[in-house]
This record gives C-alpha cells, structure tokens and sequence, in this order.
C-alpha cells in the first residue's frame, strides 16, 4: 500500500510525463504513412517558438508543425475543460452518470451551429454554437430551480427540446446533411490560435477557481445537509459551479463539435486511481482528459490518414469499452 | 363443329390479347441493377432528385412530371409541379397521393421508403459516377419514359461535350487541384464521384483522387503539404459574402492557390447535380485551367446566372437548358436575333431601334422586316467581347466581362 503523498506525486507526476509524452508524439506524427510530415523535437520547438512569438513561419514544415501544435494544444485543453466540467457536475450533483453535456450544452452547441449554417449567418459559426449553448444551459437550470434532481429532468427536457429543433431544421434543410453531420461528431482538424488562447483562458480561471475551492466540493459530496450544517451556501456553490462546469464544455463544443464521454470517463479513471479527495481528483482527471483527447485526436487523423475521423468514433468506442468495464466490476 | 368454332374464337381472342398486351413494352436495367418494366407508356412521373427531374425536362417528358423535391429550381416550370418534400425524406403519402405509374430516385433515397413505394409502383434507381453513366442514366430514362429519340440527343450532347473537352485541354496533370466541398470540417471529393471524374476530364490532379471515401474528410495538414495550385469550389455553399473565411487567415492565405489568387468557383447545381447540366459545370472547370485556349465562354443572363448560351449551325440560341430556342437569322455574313428572343435571353429591354441595358441604352441595327436585330450589337451594347463559333461542335459561346 503506497502512502497518500508517495501516491498524488506517482499519479499526477506520472501523468504529467505520460501527458507531455503523448502530446510530443502526437505532434511529431501526424500518422505511420510514409506520406505525412514527421517533425522532430527541436523543429516542434522552433515551430512552438514560432506560434508564441508571433513571427511568420517560412517552411511548409514548419506551418505543419505549428498547425500541429495547436491541434494538440486544443486537444489537451479541450480535455482538460471537459474533465474539470465532468467533475464539477458528477459532485454538484451527486451522479456518476451525468456529464457535462447534461445540461443542453451540447444540444444547444449542435442547434446554434446548425442555424448558422443553414442560415449562413455571418461570423463564425462558433460563437453561435455558444450562445445557444448558454442559452440552453440557462433554461434547464432556471428550470430545475438549483435542486439536484430537478437540474437532471429539467437538463433532459431541454435537451430533448433542442434536439427536436435541430432535427426539425435538418429535414426541413436536408440539402447540407452531411456537412453538419460531420461537425455534429466533433474534430480538431480546425483548430487555430485564437480558439486555443480562448481554451486557455477559460482553461485556466476554471482550473485555479475549482482549487481554491476543493474543499467545498469535498464537503458536497456528503450531502447537502451536512454542507448547510458547516456554513456553506450551498445553492449558491452550486450555481457557480455549474455554470463553470457547463461555460467549459460550451466553449469546447461551439469550437471543436460534439466530443462525447470524455467528461464522463476522465473523472471515473481519476476517482478509481486517487480517491475522492478533489485537490487530487481534479488535476488527475485533466491529465486523464488531456492525455484521452490527444490519443483520441492522434487516433482521428492517422488512422486512414490523409483522411480524417471524427474524434466522437475514438472517444465513443474507448468511453462505451470503460464503462462496460465499470459495470462489470461494480464500481460506481 | 361448334366446339370448333368456339375453340378458333378463344385462341383468337387469346392471340390478340397478347398483342394488346405488347403494344408498348420498355425494360430497361436500372442503376442498382433491378429490372424495371413498364406496359404503358408513363404519364404520371415523380422524380426524386432535383437532377432527374432536369433530364425529363431535358428530354421533352416535363409534362409527365406530377412530383419534384424541394429542391428543385431548374427549369423555372418545376415550381408548378407539387412538391413531395426533401430528397432523402420524402413524404410517402405525397408520393402516392399523386398516383405516379412510376417513380424515379436517385441512390441516396430513402432504402425503407424505396421498398414501400416499389411494392406498389415501379421504381427506377439511378446511381451515376461518370458523365459516361450519366448520358447512359439519361438514356435509360428516354427508353422507360417513351423519348428515346430525345434522350438520345440529350445523352449524345453530354457525352461529345465530355469528349470535345478532352480533346481541347492540354495535359495539365502537374497542377494539383483540391476541390472544396466543404470547409468545417475540409471535405472534398474523390475519383469515383463525377465532380472526380470531371476534374479527370480537364486533365488536372486531384490531390484528394486516391482516398477511400467518395466525399472524404480531409486532414488539414495534407492540404498544407500538398500545396495546391488551384482551388475550387462550389459558388452559392461556399461563397456567400466573398471567400470563405478560412482561406484568408493563416496557415491558409499562403497556400500557392490563395497566394496567386487560383481560387475558382463552380455553379453548384451545375457540377453538384448528374443530369444534363452537368456539361456546363464541365465546361466551368475547363474555362479555369484553360481560359484562352477554352472553345467557349460564358454568357451571363440575368444578374446571378451564369450561363453557356449556344448556337446551333441551325441558327438558333439557346438557354442552358438547350430548350428555349430563340432564332437567329443570317444576313450577308451578320447575325439577327428576333426582339422577343433578345428581351428573353439577354433581359434587355427592346425598342423599334435601340435596346436599353442596365442604364445603358444603345442603338442597334435592325433587318429589313423590323423583326430581328443584330446580335453584334448587342453583344457590343452588354460589353461582350468574345463570341467564337466554333465550327467543330456547333456551338458559340460568349463572355460577359
């Protein structure tokens, strides 16, 4: 039996290696096919330099390589939010099976983008899928009055609702069918600059906020009751946490598509792994979701390279394989 | 000897129900490879693609046409004739309610409601990949429909246009093309489609012909790799509000296409839909890897419209449809155009002597009946500076700068 300290260093340490390791690779490979660009190490440097300061690129390999970059760099924030989202909304609301979609985030996403497109609204599509992401995510919580179980029906409703809209606007519109489709799946293929600093950004006010406050999601756990009972408001806890939770997998859908049970599966990994203990939980559960998506990410462009996947196939099948483990061992 | 008679009568009566039986026979093989057979010529036809409901305009069965999908436009008469909804899923009960003796669908139809339908009403299936098959899809419909001859014609048009570009463009395989189906996320075509096949035809290289999928997702990167020369892509999906945004930022704008500023766009209906239209899209992508060596130009008609007008050696200008004719007279080496036809193709308004265009109005000469006017000035008055007959196909083709 290892000690609690030995073991967080083992963990979080060993997934920060395995993190870097994975995105190394991931950026030096775009897949096994004698066709694509291998970019080694230091011109992964250079070309990172590059992307940080500014300066144009000059060779093709090296646009490759920057484009590379931010895909994986979108790939692992995007795993990150969406494990951070995963956590704040299995422990808010005191379920294993909810994700961060829950909500009508993905619903809405789906909805906005499809609106865009079929409309060809100006702007990027993106910021439609957001708003209406928000604006989904806004009904079903006013809807569920702040209470655990109401939030679930209320999230379910509205994301029916919103999926009867969007199917309602594809038949109506069926002439551009496969392209939303394709989105619908999700991909990192688009991936650039300004969307990746936004994930950071983002990334990173959730991440110091949820550490700051683990000890409020620790005491969540045991019920609400308890929570009352030393001094925590916690409606107000939970409001905050939510639309935190929900802000981030709102960002990641407008931007990248449907990333499916990367939310759900990342949290479950970290908890069998490290316990319940948030402080640990959640960085774990972003090294998880990172390391996930860059895999997933690797996976959808090498795998019938030139063509692409979409990422919802990899995470899909990886996310169905893991809980069909969880159900057979019984461990929720 | 009255059971004789009466045997000579029922073998008589037999053999002349057979005849009555084979007055009109069509069979035919369709795409999917089922055997459809009709007894009497059809009168009441739905069509289930925006392109087939073109080719039986195309071959003079319009008016057989009861049903069309939403989508189609093309021509204008099309808006009359009862929708039965989109082209996957059509309403079933529409379809029925307009008591079709047959029905016309394209391979993406729905396969559930393709079985319901066919339990009850033949169904011909077409699932061209070629202009090759699309002439022979075009064929297939004149035999079932009863307008062989037509469709003959029709098919002949496609297939000599097909061969006639070939013939006129020079080998340009070392210039790689992508064509943009789409942009989020890239998607684009491979050989075995007929946007494929078509950019075989102008002897360019598809740097996405080899992929598995027929509309493959593309990984960007190949893109940056590959480098492409030229870029097309279809106009009213991809291009409303000048180009599409991804192409102007960065890794994008220094593609040599982008750089260079080799992005072409193509008429959607006419390259996306395998019916007779689909020789204009041809010639579409001709014109960009050859514009000067091209045998013909475009005319535009409208304001939105581009569109290959053409003549033939029998003196009359037609539409891009090949239907509404408009005569031509010749004069002493110069070409007439009657009034009517002029308003009606070119949309400029047509007085005893001048014609007025845009804010523009020009004086033109007119023959000795009053009837007819010369197309020269015209073409002199919309600012059209190219018109080359060309001898070898019959055809002219015009430009409006």
């Amino acid at each position: 039996m290892i000690k609690g300290n030995v073991k967080v260093i083992i963990f979080i340490g060993g997934g920060i290696v395995l993190l870097l390791f994975t995105m190394l690779f991931a950026v030096s490979f775009s897949a096994f096919s004698h066709d694509a660009v291998f970019i080694s190490p230091p011109e992964s440097w250079a070309a990172f330099v590059h992307l940080i300061t500014g300066i144009p690129p000059t060779s093709v390999s090296e646009k490759i390589a920057i484009f590379r970059i931010q895909r994986v760099l979108a790939a692992t924030l995007a795993g990150g939010l969406l494990a951070i989202g995963g956590v704040l909304y299995q422990t808010n609301l005191m379920n294993p099976l909810v994700d961060p979609y829950l909500l009508g985030v993905s619903a809405g996403a789906s909805l906005g983008a499809v609106i865009a497109y079929r409309f060809h609204l100006s702007g990027p599509t993106w910021i439609y899928a957001f708003i209406f992401s928000l604006v989904a995510f806004s009904f079903s919580y006013v809807l569920g009055k702040g209470n655990r179980l109401k939030i679930v029906l209320a999230g379910v409703v509205i994301s029916s609702l919103v999926s009867a809209a969007i199917t309602l606007v594809l038949i109506m519109w069926n002439d551009s069918l496969h392209n939303i489709l394709a989105w619908l799946m999700g991909s990192f293929a688009m991936a650039d600059g300004r969307k990746v600093l936004l994930e950071f950004v983002v990334f990173s006010l959730l991440f110091i906020f949820v550490l700051i406050n683990y000890r409020v999601l620790d005491i969540m756990l045991l019920g609400d009751e308890v929570a009352h009972s030393v001094g925590i408001d916690i409606y107000v806890y939970r409001t905050i946490f939510l639309v935190m939770a929900s802000l981030a997998a709102a960002v990641v859908a407008a931007f990248f598509g449907i990333v499916s049970f990367v939310g759900l599966m990342a949290p479950h990994m970290a908890r069998i792994l490290i316990g319940d203990k948030h402080f640990m939980k959640v960085p774990l559960s972003v090294l998880l979701g990172a390391i996930l998506l860059v895999i997933g990410d690797f996976f959808s462009r090498a795998a019938l390279y030139p063509m692409e996947i979409p990422i919802g196939v990899f995470t899909s099948v990886v996310g169905g394989i893991f809980f069909l483990y969880l159900v057979v061992r019984g461990d929720w | 000897m009255r059971k004789r008679w009466l045997l000579l009568f029922i073998s008589l009566l037999l053999v002349s129900a057979m005849f009555v039986q084979v007055a009109y026979s069509a069979a035919v093989v369709d795409d999917v490879g089922r055997v459809v057979r009709l007894y009497t010529t059809p009168k009441r036809i739905v069509s289930t693609a925006p392109s087939i409901t073109e080719i039986l305009f195309a071959i003079g069965a319009g008016d057989k046409v009861v049903g069309r999908t939403d989508f189609d436009n093309y021509p204008p008469e099309v808006k009359n004739i009862p929708s039965i909804g989109g082209f996957s899923t059509p309403s079933y009960e529409k379809i029925m309610s307009l008591r079709p003796d047959l029905v016309i669908a394209a391979k993406s139809f729905s396969k559930d409601l393709f079985e319901k339908i066919a339990a009850e009403v033949p169904v011909m299936v077409l699932d061209p990949h070629t202009l090759k098959d699309i002439a022979n899809d075009i064929r297939k419909v004149g035999i079932i429909t009863g307008y062989y001859r037509n469709s003959q014609a029709v098919a002949f048009k496609v297939e000599s246009i097909e061969r006639a570009v070939r013939a006129f463009i020079d080998d340009h395989r070392d210039k790689k093309v992508f064509f943009v189906l789409w942009y989020n996320p890239i998607m684009s075509v491979n050989k075995t489609t007929f946007i494929g096949q078509m950019l075989d035809d102008i002897k360019v290289t598809n740097i996405t012909a080899d992929l598995s999928s027929p509309w493959p997702m593309v990984n960007p990167e190949y893109l940056l790799s590959k480098d492409p020369d030229i870029i097309i892509m279809p106009k009213n999906s991809m291009a409303y509000g000048g180009k599409p945004a991804f192409l102007t930022q960065e890794p994008w704008k220094d593609l040599k296409a982008v750089k260079a500023g080799r992005i072409y766009y193509v008429n959607d209906d006419w390259v996306f839909r395998p019916g007779p239209r689909i020789v204009y899209g041809l010639m579409q992508l001709a014109h960009i890897v050859e514009p000067s060596k091209f045998v013909g130009k475009v005319l535009t008609i409208g304001l939105n419209d581009r569109v290959y007008a053409k003549a033939s050696y029998k003196h009359e200008l037609k539409d891009d449809s090949g239907t509404v004719a408009v005569y031509l007279n010749a004069k002493e080496g110069r070409t007439y155009i009657s009034k009517d036809g002029a308003s009606n193709l070119f949309g400029v308004e047509v007085g005893t002597d001048f014609i007025v265009y845009g804010d523009k109005t020009c004086k033109v000469k007119t023959d000795d009946t009053g009837i007819y006017i010369r197309l020269r000035d015209i073409l002199n008055c919309m600012g059209i500076k190219d018109v080359i007959w060309n001898g070898d196909y019959r055809e002219i083709y015009m430009l409006l700068p």
